[in-house]
């Protein structure tokens, strides 16, 4: 699905990726934890094509193609996602407008006929519903004046319509009361399939008590520093970032 | 085709016919532009302006219509006529001259009356007189000359109490020509009687691509309760030079809402003066221009809040592009006496290019001590986060771009109430966006 090779990538003159290295199989959880200023968002933004960042080294090649060198569409067409860790508004932008057309993009890439307004509302109607969501956000501007757990749902629902293969998850839990943590993890668990991945990106477990991963991987300082099963995050949950500390000095 | 000789004889004639005060009005009018002379780069009210280009060119003004056939722009109209509405009135004005022929017939409407200079003076001339009284103070020197020499002009009156149900449409065609460079005085005069209220819009095209000047005055009047919907769009070709002047006097209890759209015109200045001259009275003064290429364009717009407890709302929005112009210019005048004024004024604006400029300059005189003034002005690049938040979701970054600058223009567009005019204007601005990059 997605491999990461030795991928380094720098803002300003300040290397945050140094090297990572991770791949992606079909229908796998991933989970990628580590301590605030490790450079988890930046991997997530890295992933989406955020220009910011400049890639110095490294590849990711995502179905057999580099991404590197493709705009944050293009990435998005071939069927990458990336739930924001701060969803942006958007005022005058209403989110019926801006989803109809971000889905029409993707099917134009696709091959795929149009969707007009109409199709469009019984495609999404269900979608809604089962993230608790009011029709009337559908008028109203792009997250514009939305409370923090309906941004996050609202993101969970642009990914349930545009269903991509790769879904990345960029800190969707910090800020969500349990309800709406309940709400978007059933959301997320609901588009697993055998043929679409996701890698969630977080700083606590709890979310993944309710979406299993099947791999954890610790990022600190710009590296994944350790991988493994689901076991790791109840580890951390119970030692802190602290403990991998004191075992990666002890390495050295 | 009219002879030279016949044609002296036909201003010979027009100057006959007018009355005293009407030739003493042209007169003074005249001397007021002379004083005031052309503009130069020191001047205060053109500094910042790349005026140099304007001045450059020697331009004569037709003392008599330029010969056009109907026929030709017959086309013309009925295209754009298409985009007003079934429900449209429509008057087409050719190069300062009200086209009956082409304009839609309003003698079947109750309560309206469109004219032309010698059936006003026969028909209201104490209401032409009286909106010339209150248009004089506040102006410069092209309105002056506007003033000064027009060879016709085009009187809107509408009846008191009478509240028009379809949109009135004004469409200014103005052409150039190969030899001399002309300038058409257009003059537009618009009287709401009391408790009248109507919506009407004015468009300016142009027949050729030709350099021509047009220099406009639009004045309006609205008596007591009178409400006014205006929207003005200025569509010339990149070859004119557009000077527009609105003066606008408002009574008691009367509204007046404006919006002013720039999407043409090699030089666009619009000047608009408001004078609120009693109490609760509303007043908004809205605007967009969408600028590329070397397009200049200056708003200079001046409230005058002469009594209390009145309202005044301002937002106007620049998009530049390329190595564009623009420059916003409010005035705020709140005289002693205007107690509980409320006032407020934005100016945004967003520059797509390194090589575009924006002047911006607010300017707030309050001599009241009970008021509610505020003016906010905020001038940047385009927001990336927004711009990365679309194109994550698959919007090409062009379409991104475009939907964020299309929502920026947005607060003011969707105050149009006229869906059909609104719908053109929201259509012309994708239309400029998407030929662009």
């Amino acid at each position: 699905m997605i491999e990461i090779k030795n991928l380094k990538a720098k803002i300003e003159d300040k290397e945050i990726l140094k090297g990572i290295n991770l791949t992606i199989k079909p229908g796998e959880v991933h989970a990628i934890m580590g301590p605030n200023g490790s450079g988890k968002s930046t991997l997530a933004q890295v992933l989406a094509g955020r220009e910011d960042y400049e890639i110095t080294s490294g590849e990711i090649i995502f179905q057999g193609e580099n991404l590197i060198e493709l705009e944050p569409e293009e990435r998005a067409w071939r069927g990458l996602f990336m739930a924001f860790q701060y969803p942006v508004e958007i005022p005058g932008v209403g989110n019926a407008y801006f989803l109809r057309a971000a889905l029409n993009s993707k099917r134009k890439y696709l091959g795929l006929p149009e969707m007009d307004a109409m199709e469009f509302m019984t495609y999404i109607k269900k979608k809604m519903e089962a993230l608790e969501l009011s029709p009337s956000m559908l008028s109203r501007s792009v997250n514009e004046g939305f409370s923090g757990g309906e941004k996050k749902r609202n993101e969970i629902f642009q990914m349930a319509v545009l269903e991509p293969t790769l879904g990345v998850l960029d800190e969707t839990d910090s800020g969500l009361d349990i309800d709406a943590l309940k709400i978007v993890s059933e959301g997320v668990n609901r588009l697993k399939d055998p043929s679409r991945s996701f890698l969630i990106v977080t700083h606590y477990q709890r979310i993944l008590n309710y979406v299993t991963p099947d791999y954890v991987h610790i990022l600190m300082d710009g590296r994944i520093v350790k991988s493994a099963g689901k076991e790791l995050a109840l580890e951390l949950e119970e030692h802190g970032y602290s403990l991998i500390e004191k075992e990666l000095a002890a390495n050295v | 085709m009219i002879n030279l000789k016949e044609k002296q004889i036909h201003q010979q004639e027009r100057s006959n016919s007018l009355p005293e005060w009407y030739k003493s009005f042209l007169h003074q009018r005249l001397t007021a532009h002379r004083d005031l002379g052309l503009p130069s780069p020191k001047d205060e009210n053109w500094r910042s302006l790349p005026i140099r280009d304007l001045l450059d060119h020697n331009y004569i003004i037709p003392e008599t219509d330029t010969d056009l056939e109907i026929e030709d722009i017959k086309e013309f109209v009925q295209n754009k006529k298409k985009n007003t509405g079934n429900d449209a009135i429509n008057v087409v004005i050719v190069n300062g001259k009200l086209s009956q022929e082409l304009s839609d017939d309003v003698s079947s409407i109750e309560g309206l009356e469109i004219l032309n200079l010698s059936e006003t003076l026969v028909k209201f001339p104490e209401k032409l007189k009286s909106i010339f009284d209150h248009s004089v103070e506040s102006t410069h020197t092209y309105a002056a000359l506007n003033d000064a020499k027009h060879t016709d002009l085009t009187f809107i009156h509408l009846e008191k109490n009478r509240s028009l149900p379809r949109p009135i449409h004004c469409m200014y065609l103005s052409s150039g020509d190969s030899t001399d460079i002309h300038m058409h005085n257009t003059k537009t005069l618009i009287y709401a009687s009391k408790c009248s209220s109507c919506f009407i819009s004015e468009s300016y095209y142009s027949l050729n691509k030709t350099l021509a000047y047009s220099n406009v005055t639009t004045d309006i009047h609205l008596e007591s309760s009178a409400s006014i919907h205006h929207v003005k769009i200025q569509d010339e070709s990149n070859e004119s030079f557009h000077l527009y002047t609105s003066r606008v006097y408002q009574q008691r209890d009367s509204i007046f809402k404006s919006c002013n759209l720039t999407f043409g015109g090699k030089f666009t200045r619009n000047d608009i003066f408001s004078y609120l001259d009693d109490e609760n009275i509303t007043c908004t003064l809205d605007g967009v221009y969408i600028l590329d290429h070397q397009q200049v364009c200056a708003n200079y717009t001046s409230l005058d809040h002469a009594k209390p407890n009145c309202y005044s709302f301002e937002v106007y929005k620049g998009i530049l592009d390329d190595s564009s112009t623009g420059l916003f210019n409010g005035k705020i005048y709140v005289h002693q006496d205007a107690q509980k004024t409320d006032a407020k004024q934005s100016n945004q604006a967003i520059l797509l290019s390194e090589n575009a400029k924006i002047h911006t300059k607010p300017q707030l005189e309050i001599y009241a001590d009970d008021v509610k003034c505020t003016h906010g002005c905020t001038v940047g690049k385009m927001d990336k986060d927004p711009l990365f938040y679309l194109q994550a979701r698959g919007l090409s970054k062009k379409d991104a771009k475009n939907l964020l600058i299309y929502a920026f223009a947005a607060e003011v567009l969707e105050n149009i109430d006229n869906d059909h005019v609104r719908k053109n204007v929201e259509e012309r601005l994708y239309h400029k966006l998407n030929n662009k990059n």
